[in-house]
């Protein structure tokens, strides 16, 4: 068997084969690797730690049955697991629980939730909620100043374009530019 | 002891090394707590709305979102010791701060005329409600509004002369709750604050608490002292309601103190039940049943949209009506909750109700919202 490091060294598509080869090393890199980006992307949609914690087990008992099936398209991994943490989240919101399905599937025995786990979501939360700080300074000046007006202060368009000068059109295209920026850069991992 | 994550990465390590998941075998039992919180609303968003909710966060907490607007120079109006015991009278005023029209006479003026004011009889010690709300003497232009994240409730908080008025909006009501109104903490002359404390608001199964800068962190604590951390955002702070054995309290640099219930309860001290329409024909009572002879601590709220503007719920429609009522009656009991009528009849309202009992007191407590 490999070391640790060994694994940590190897590609998303190399640990998730040996996943399926039933090599719980490469599962434990490839689970530290990606555990920040889907814990992040479920605490963003649910702003729940308990529910972020729990969905986040059932997500990669999902990765583990999913392993042999999974075909390499990115050099990460990183949207394969979006996706399954999407659909997981899906299926708990249709259901109105937590899905739970791979985690029976593999026989897995419930995990107490303590405070110091729950701080940790939290603690990563606000690593997104700096990031994406960082993300809005970012935008070009109009677009930032258009999703301050609207999103922020939660202007009227009318009042916002009366007050830069412009049409509510431009007004609306520009808010729209800019929450699309921000929205394409919280997918990247 | 590994954490969470740490026994996770372990178990499913161990099933993978034992070759669990490349076969199909019949389900182990595990636990699948309700995904049905109080906060679906906002968890079931659009990824759109994350954004925008985060963003609103951000920028507020870190740009502070706020530039100075005429008005904000009158902030020496406020009672000093609000500006130093409230950090969100602290932050200038900005356009975002101000009521909508949408909210009865703008806020204000509705709350000095009872609209929002409440009928306080607690049966613990704790904050109490002015009576006189117009001795406050509020100054809406000064009036701060704040995003709670990731709840789906803004905290609107009118400051005065002498005291505050706050109350809540939520995403799932129709109209803003009841305004809480409070004189200056620790004002021996209105002496209306005692604690690090400004009051809670209740919404569905969900308590909305404002505190003082006093209060390092809010917990919602069990028994055992053990439970969870709330976030606290410019002094708002939402928990579910807490069970019979459960207690909201405060952190502050001189200890633990409670926040709600202000003692702890009983068991089965606390109940709440709602009932999300009522018929136009039913009349709506809520009924306490328990321990024959306790004395109950009843919070009923109720918001009706009037016909003519049931066609838009959620909207903040001028036919809203709110209504509130907070007494204290023996067990048992049964509560007649008066409709009000438009020209056109009854409307559909909700109501939800809690009941709590003090800690000192022996027995249960349970609420129920009848329609007959």
């Amino acid at each position: 068997m490999e070391s640790r490091g060994g694994h940590e060294e190897r590609s998303d598509a190399e640990l998730i084969r040996g996943v399926a080869d039933c090599d719980r090393e490469a599962f434990a890199a490839l689970y530290r690797r990606h555990l920040p980006a889907v814990l992040r992307f479920l605490a963003s949609e649910t702003r729940d730690p308990e529910l972020t914690a729990d969905l986040a087990a059932e997500v990669f008992a999902a990765v583990a049955l999913a392993a042999a099936r999974y075909r390499p398209t990115n050099p990460t991994a990183a949207p394969w697991l979006i996706g399954i943490a999407r659909n997981t989240l899906g299926r708990s919101r249709r259901r109105g629980r937590v899905e739970s399905r791979a985690r029976r599937r593999l026989g897995l025995e419930p995990v107490e939730l303590h405070d110091s786990d729950l701080e940790r979501v939290e603690a990563i939360v606000d690593d997104q909620r700096g990031r994406l700080r960082g993300l809005v300074a970012a935008l070009p000046a109009d677009e930032r100043h258009a999703v301050e007006l609207r999103v922020i202060n939660e202007r009227d368009y009318g009042e916002i374009a009366t007050e830069l000068r412009c049409s509510e059109l431009v007004v609306r295209k520009r808010v729209s530019r800019g929450l699309a920026h921000l929205r394409e850069q919280l997918r990247e991992p | 002891m590994d954490d969470y994550f740490a026994q996770i990465e372990q178990q499913i390590g161990a099933a993978i090394a034992a070759g669990a998941h490349r076969r199909r075998g019949p389900f182990a039992r595990v636990r699948a707590p309700r995904l049905g919180f109080g906060l679906g609303p906002l968890a079931i968003a659009g990824s759109t709305a994350i954004v925008v909710a985060i963003a609103a966060f951000v920028l507020l907490n870190v740009h502070g979102g706020r530039s100075p607007q005429p008005g904000g120079g009158q902030g020496s109006q406020i009672a000093p010791a609000l500006v130093r015991d409230f950090r969100i009278l602290r932050t200038p005023v900005t356009s975002a701060d101000r009521l909508p029209p949408h909210f009865a006479d703008g806020g204000t003026a509705g709350i000095q005329r009872g609209l929002f004011a409440r009928d306080l009889t607690h049966t613990d010690p704790g904050p109490r409600q002015v009576s006189d709300v117009a001795s406050i003497g509020l100054l809406p232009a000064l009036t701060r509004r704040t995003e709670i994240p990731g709840t789906g409730v803004t905290g609107w908080v009118i400051p005065g002369r002498r005291g505050l008025c706050w109350f809540i909006e939520t995403r799932t009501l129709l109209l803003p709750q009841g305004a809480e109104c409070v004189g200056v903490p620790a004002d021996p002359a209105t002496a209306l604050i005692d604690g690090p404390w400004a009051g809670v608001s209740g919404y569905n199964d969900h308590l909305v608490g404002f505190v003082t800068d006093r209060v390092l962190a809010v917990r919602l604590v069990d028994g055992h002292g053990r439970g969870r951390t709330l976030p606290l955002h410019d002094g708002f702070y939402v928990s579910r309601l807490p069970g019979s054995d459960q207690q909201i309290v405060a952190v502050t640099r001189t200890g633990i103190e409670p926040l709600y219930p202000q003692r702890t309860v009983s068991t089965s001290g606390i109940a709440g039940s709602a009932a999300r329409v009522i018929s136009r024909t039913s009349r709506p009572a809520i009924v306490l049943t328990g321990t024959s002879g306790l004395r109950a601590q009843l919070d009923w709220e109720m918001s009706c949209a009037l016909r003519g503007s049931n066609a838009t719920p959620g909207a903040h429609a001028p036919g809203v009506k709110g209504y509130q009522h907070h007494h204290s009656y023996p067990v048992p009991a049964t509560v007649q909750i008066g409709f009000p009528t438009d020209s056109a009849g009854r409307p559909s309202c909700y109501v939800g109700a809690i009941a709590t009992v003090a800690a000192h007191a022996r027995g249960t407590v349970h609420v129920a919202i009848t329609t007959h």
